[in-house]
């Protein structure tokens, strides 16, 4: 098991002009970031979401690697995205899985099957050219460099501690610094109008 | 003399091609399908099917934002499989375009159609979606040019309904 700050601490070096997409480990990578207006931090979209999101800005942007941080509940309420993805295969999205096994955000309840499901073979078998799993921080900071060196897509998927939060949505800190608004405005700037 | 027949996949093509579309996502339906084969032959187009219609929010979103403007293809039984996607666009002021071809209405054959197929405009209108509807093929290359501008120019969520009366009703044989 990792810690996701240790895993996006770990991939903040080799980032480069990476567009990224953390996902719901949005609050540990914001405070971290060096390059803000590459970032995509959308907070807690409808679940499910994240995949889609991240391989529609690859295949918009095939010149700019895509870094997306997915979470377990966003790939099992989207399922058919990884085989949408495989189809497709951006050569520039690299598809992590913070695995934390449960819902965090609602109670920490497990996910279905929480335990055994191995989301690395799930993606093998959508059709990815490759698929990795990790459970420690030290095998994942060896392989980092040449994961992010070779062409996409790529799926890892990360076992991480998970971090339930339990109190009030009106009483928990907000981790963002832009609002929304800000966030597309600062991409947008980045790529001129559709 | 019998009038020309109208090719109005053609005119939605035609309307792509003017407002620079380039990311096209669909699940598959008869009623498109002559516009799916005409985007799959561009070189210039990206055709992403999907396995169900709520990937293609997020897809549209993420492509906008890289600078790609796309549309969502889908039949109405798809529509309600989009709807808390589109909190998406609707929370962050992305444009999102959809056409959707109709069923459950114009002399449907399948009743499994006829629910979603009803609901399909009320569903859309109740999340924000602006809704134009065409029956006439001579007016859907407007109609489809005019909702692609206001989605995109106004950032709004925009869903062209091609009734099932312009679309044909489909035969069961």
């Amino acid at each position: 098991m990792m810690n996701t700050v240790d895993v996006l601490e770990a991939f903040k070096p080799y980032r480069g002009d990476a567009l990224v997409v953390p996902g719901r480990g949005g609050r540990h990578w914001v405070p971290m970031t060096d390059n803000e207006g590459l970032d995509a931090p959308m907070g807690d979209p409808a679940m499910g979401g994240h995949a889609g999101f991240g391989f529609g800005l690859a295949l918009a942007r095939p010149e700019r690697k895509v870094i997306l941080f997915d979470s377990e509940g966003d790939i099992l309420m989207s399922l058919g995205m990884m085989v949408t993805i495989a189809e497709q295969k951006p050569l520039n999205f690299y598809h992590f899985l913070l695995d934390n096994e449960c819902y965090a955000t609602t109670g920490g309840q497990p996910v279905p099957n929480a335990k055994n499901v191995d989301y690395a073979a799930i993606a093998k078998g959508a059709g990815y050219p490759k698929a990795l799993a990790y459970t420690e921080i030290e095998d994942l900071k060896n392989d980092l460099p040449g994961i992010l060196e070779n062409p996409g897509p790529i799926f890892v998927a990360l076992k991480v501690y998970p971090e339930v939060q339990n109190e009030a949505i009106g009483s928990r800190r907000p981790w963002q610094t832009r609002t929304r608004t800000e966030v597309i405005q600062d991409l947008r700037g980045e790529f001129g109008p559709a | 003399m019998t009038e020309p027949k109208i090719n109005w996949p053609s005119a939605i093509f035609d309307v792509l091609r003017a407002q620079n579309f380039t990311q096209i996502c669909h699940v598959p339906d008869a009623g498109h399908a002559a516009l799916i084969d005409r985007c799959v032959e561009q070189n210039d187009m990206t055709v992403i099917s999907l396995t169900t219609e709520e990937e293609g929010i997020g897809v549209l979103s993420g492509a906008w934002l890289g600078g790609k403007k796309g549309v969502l293809l889908m039949q109405s039984s798809g529509v309600g499989n989009t709807i808390n996607g589109f909190a998406l666009p609707m929370a962050t002021r992305m444009p999102l375009f959809t056409i959707v071809t109709m069923r459950g209405e114009w002399a449907e054959g399948n009743p499994w159609q006829t629910p979603m197929g009803q609901a399909a405009g009320p569903v859309l209108e109740a999340m924000g979606v602006t809704v134009f509807r065409v029956e006439r093929p001579e007016e859907v290359g407007e109609v489809v040019g005019a909702a692609a501008q206001l989605a995109f120019n106004t950032h709004q969520s925009v869903a062209v309904l091609l009734s099932q009366r312009l679309i044909g009703a489909k035969e069961f044989k």
